[in-house]
């Protein structure tokens, strides 16, 4: 039996349970919802395995489905690229389970925050492994609306209400475009199903209608500086959990994947003749300097680390950007650059997910501890939170990319390949980096270092549980960056499976 | 071989895309311009209306006389998730009501300050 539907079903089973658990005890309901986040995540582990340099395909309706005319409507299809990024989300979704069980001790609604955060996982792993457009837009709109009840758990403050009438608003006219997109392309073709559209794709005008009605909501979704609404995410991660906040920078790299997904199965002609790689590129640069920018600026812990996030993800699409850029490119050199600019942009894929969680769960840990999300109003921590201290210089360390963690090894990939396009976004980014280190500076002073406050004199270390989820991804983060062998083995399979449609297309023909 | 629905002409002339591009302009018009939370969360109604107007008729076929099975899909499922999203919409504006006293998102955005 194929397992690729259990990745859905398994938190979804652990989502509708989870209500009538919850008045059980504390014990029953936390044991519950760790048991599915676990679960999911082995079988994610699992599935990355299977898939190694092929992909795996489930129809669902089976038979039925199958002696349908036409090409099949509900299908999970999962490649090597889609195994890379389902294991960031995956990583993303467990840590924040783990630390939301401490988190959350303190207030009501326990139950229903944990039906809410596996609905989300169950989502986001639909988005990764979705293999036709109606799919994905199903389950992106499951985790956004799952997502925007968990942004307003903290229903007491204004903020976090605002920030989720925000996030839904907006994120529902994008979701409007994609579906106009998915529309117009299943007029056109008969089929929303990737691997059918991609054999079928002619240019056209309709074509280029339909792709830039799904890269403009799919640049939104991934938290690129798209104004106006460039903001969301620093402005979603602010008032909420810890754990919510991993759920969605989770969601920013689901979208991700969709967008590189759409760029390089879907349209691969969107390099030649399409502006498609400039407007990567262009909003690669803009998200990767201007996060940077804002995070020096900002004086609130959490919308700092957003935007700490955000310029990373900025240097992901200028990766990706730079890679359609050489792909298509009459000059023979520059093909040569694609291979570089994939390799490192897969290669921020997977850091970037642990990394990122480590930063957003280290000023959860923060506030849990301090109550509060001012840094003028913090200092002196390092005593009080030496374990919150060190992550915190870890995860920093890997964003910044200094050797010999593998943040480092990305980065020089992408500023390689950038410098062969022009110098010009080479120097981007080693200026975005500096910026980087300056915030890190702030920040590090502002809360550990300087004269201690008077007021966070009783502050004690986070709960042991968070210590869990911190250490995890920690630990994510050092087997990606010391196993070198596995990991160059994953990204060479992730970049043929990106590279190659026509195994995409055959894997789908043969699974149906 | 994938049969190609654009290769048959639709059921209904441009008139109908000039009522599909009305309703998006009047919802993009509502939610760009009006302040009140409520009309924001209608703007979005009638966007999500305007959607499936123009899913509608992407899948309606000349001399079969009815829009395609899969779009049908597509329309109902696009009706629940719209129903879903507005309706926590409304719940989220009631709760910043409450907050603040106000549906006006100038006046939040003064009092938050």
């Amino acid at each position: 039996m194929n397992p690729l539907p259990l990745l859905v079903v398994v938190p979804l089973w652990g989502s509708f349970l989870l209500p009538f658990v919850g008045p059980l005890g504390r014990a029953v309901r936390n044991t519950v919802f760790l048991f599915f986040s676990t679960l999911t995540l082995l079988l994610v582990f699992f599935l990355c395995r299977s898939v190694g340099g092929g992909a795996l395909v489930h129809v669902f309706g089976g038979p039925v489905a199958a002696s349908l005319k036409g090409p099949a409507l509900a299908v999970f299809e999962l490649d090597a690229f889609g195994a890379a990024a389902l294991l960031g989300v995956s990583l993303l979704a467990f840590s924040g389970a783990l630390f939301s069980v401490w988190d959350t001790e303190r207030f009501s609604g326990r139950s229903r925050y944990m039906a809410l955060f596996l609905l989300t996982t169950a989502g986001l792993l639909g988005m990764c492994a979705a293999g036709d457009l109606f799919t994905f837009f199903v389950a992106l709109e499951t985790s956004v609306v799952a997502l925007a009840g968990l942004i307003a758990f903290w229903r007491d403050k204004p903020s976090s209400v605002e920030a989720a009438f925000k996030f839904l608003v907006v994120s529902q006219v994008a979701a409007c475009l994609l579906m106009l997109s998915i529309g117009l392309l299943h007029a056109r073709y008969g089929t929303t199903n990737i691997a059918s559209l991609a054999f079928s794709m002619k240019a056209g005008t309709a074509e280029k209608t339909a792709l830039a009605l799904l890269v403009c909501p799919l640049l939104f979704f991934l938290g690129a500086f798209f104004v106006p609404a460039h903001t969301w995410f620093p402005e979603a991660c602010s008032p909420t959990p810890g754990g919510v906040g991993c759920l969605l920078l989770a969601f920013c790299h689901a979208s991700f994947y969709a967008l590189i997904r759409v760029c390089c199965t879907l349209f691969p002609n969107a390099g030649a003749g399409y502006p498609l790689s400039w407007i990567l590129i262009g909003a690669g640069c803009l998200s990767m300097c201007l996060g940077a920018l804002m995070a020096l600026d900002e004086h609130r812990l959490k919308r700092l680390v957003g935007y700490v996030v955000v310029s990373q993800l900025g240097v992901m699409l200028l990766a990706f950007g730079v890679g359609l850029w050489a792909l298509q490119g009459t000059v023979p050199d520059l093909r040569a650059v694609y291979e570089t600019a994939f390799r490192g942009g897969l290669l921020q894929l997977l850091l970037g997910a642990p990394s990122g969680g480590l930063l957003v769960l280290c000023s959860g840990a923060i506030y849990y501890a301090t109550g509060t999300r001012d840094l003028d109003r913090m200092g002196g921590l390092l005593r009080h939170l030496p374990f919150c201290a060190g992550t915190f210089l870890f995860a920093w360390l890997v964003v910044v990319g200094l050797p010999p963690l593998g943040g480092f090894a990305s980065k020089w990939m992408i500023l390689q390949s950038c410098f062969a396009v022009h110098p010009v976004f080479s120097a981007l980014g080693i200026f975005a980096t500096f910026l980087l280190m300056a915030v890190f500076l702030k920040v590090f002073y502002g809360l550990f270092l300087g004269p201690p406050r008077s007021r966070l004199a009783t502050v004690q270390e986070a709960p042991y549980g968070m210590w869990g989820a911190m250490a995890f991804l920690m630990l994510a983060v050092l087997l990606l960056s010391f196993f070198s062998g596995w990991v160059r083995g994953s990204l060479d399979d992730a970049l043929q499976a990106l590279l190659r449609r026509g195994a995409y297309i055959d894997a789908m023909n043969r699974g149906i | 071989m994938i049969d190609t629905i654009a290769s048959s002409p639709s059921v209904v002339g441009s008139g109908a895309w000039v009522a599909v591009a009305l309703l998006m302009g009047s919802a993009l018009f509502a939610m760009t311009m009006q302040k009140n939370m409520i009309r924001l969360c209608m703007g979005l109604s009638v966007l999500f209306s305007s959607v499936r107007l123009a899913l509608a008729l992407w899948g309606g076929r000349k001399g079969v006389g009815a829009v395609l099975p899969t779009t049908q899909f597509f329309s109902v499922i696009l009706l629940v998730i719209a129903f879903a999203a507005t309706t926590l919409a409304l719940a989220l504006a009631v709760m910043l009501c409450r907050h603040y006293g106000t549906l006006d998102v100038g006046e939040i955005r003064k009092l938050r300050e």
